[in-house]
């Protein structure tokens, strides 16, 4: 596996963690009263700054993904952050996973092989 | 924002889209240029100084412009679209961004059946995975318009 694969995969682990990260984030001002209490409760807590350093991050790699990998490739491979964070929320945060979902985390990883045998 | 109607927010999710991947275009058409090896080699401000020229700070620097003003564009089109509905649309991007990255002479990338019919096939998988009905009707869903709003 080269170096411009290995920062792609980061990339999506990244962005997939992000959306869990932000998720949790939102749980935290679900009884907050009003929007500034909201707002407030947001920007206490520690999911919304760690979700952001993690999206800074992801930048950077994909930068440097973009220094190697073709962007018709490697673009519409970060659609398997879609499937994973799927697999994350189930796992983690005990979100249900209906057939289509599966189904869809199913066609994403088919497109994902079939891109993979690109040159 | 009372007055957009839904035909208009729809409008506004393609600017969205063709916003992200002129972004993302010009992300490649900057970072195509350089090597990992020199990545890795900055030893700080001072290679900045010497190769902000070669790096070409500014078009990286529209790039993020222009992906910050579909993040605000894409906000604004939520505001009257269920993100059940327009979430899938943003993937049409990569179809997009394929056609131009093969085709604009800026970026030299070659056409390939194979990473048509990839992005095609993902592309649909987005569509499957976001018409679940679970999405729709959950209130602890990932893709419920609460999240993002």
């Amino acid at each position: 596996m080269k170096l411009g694969d290995i920062l792609l995969i980061i990339t999506i682990v990244l962005l997939a963690v992000a959306q869990i990260v932000q998720k949790m984030a939102s749980r935290r001002f679900v009884d907050a009263a009003g929007a500034g209490a909201a707002l407030l409760l947001l920007f206490r807590s520690v999911e919304f700054w760690l979700s952001g350093l993690l999206l800074a991050t992801a930048l950077i790699t994909w930068l440097c993904t973009l220094t190697v990998l073709e962007l018709s490739k490697a673009y519409p491979l970060l659609s398997v952050s879609y499937a994973l964070a799927a697999l994350l929320s189930h796992v983690f945060l005990d979100e249900q996973v209906g057939r289509n979902r599966w189904l869809g985390i199913g066609l994403i990883s088919a497109g994902a092989t079939i891109m993979l045998a690109a040159q | 924002m009372n007055e957009l109607s839904p035909g208009r927010a729809v409008v506004l999710v393609g600017v969205s889209i063709v916003l992200t991947s002129c972004a993302q275009l010009l992300f490649r058409s900057v970072m195509q240029h350089f090597s990992l090896d020199d990545i890795f080699a900055i030893d700080g401000a001072g290679w900045l100084l010497e190769n902000a020229g070669a790096i070409n700070l500014s078009l990286l620097a529209v790039g993020l412009a222009l992906y910050t003003c579909s993040m605000v564009v894409w906000i604004f089109a939520l505001s009257r679209l269920s993100i059940s509905f327009a979430y899938p649309l943003l993937s049409l991007s990569y179809v997009l961004v394929y056609l131009a990255a093969v085709y604009l002479p800026n970026i030299e990338e070659t056409p390939s059946l194979v990473k048509l019919t990839g992005s095609i096939t993902m592309v649909l998988g987005v569509f499957v995975m976001a018409s679940d009905s679970i999405s729709r009707n959950s209130r602890t869903g990932s893709t419920d318009s609460q999240d993002r709003s």
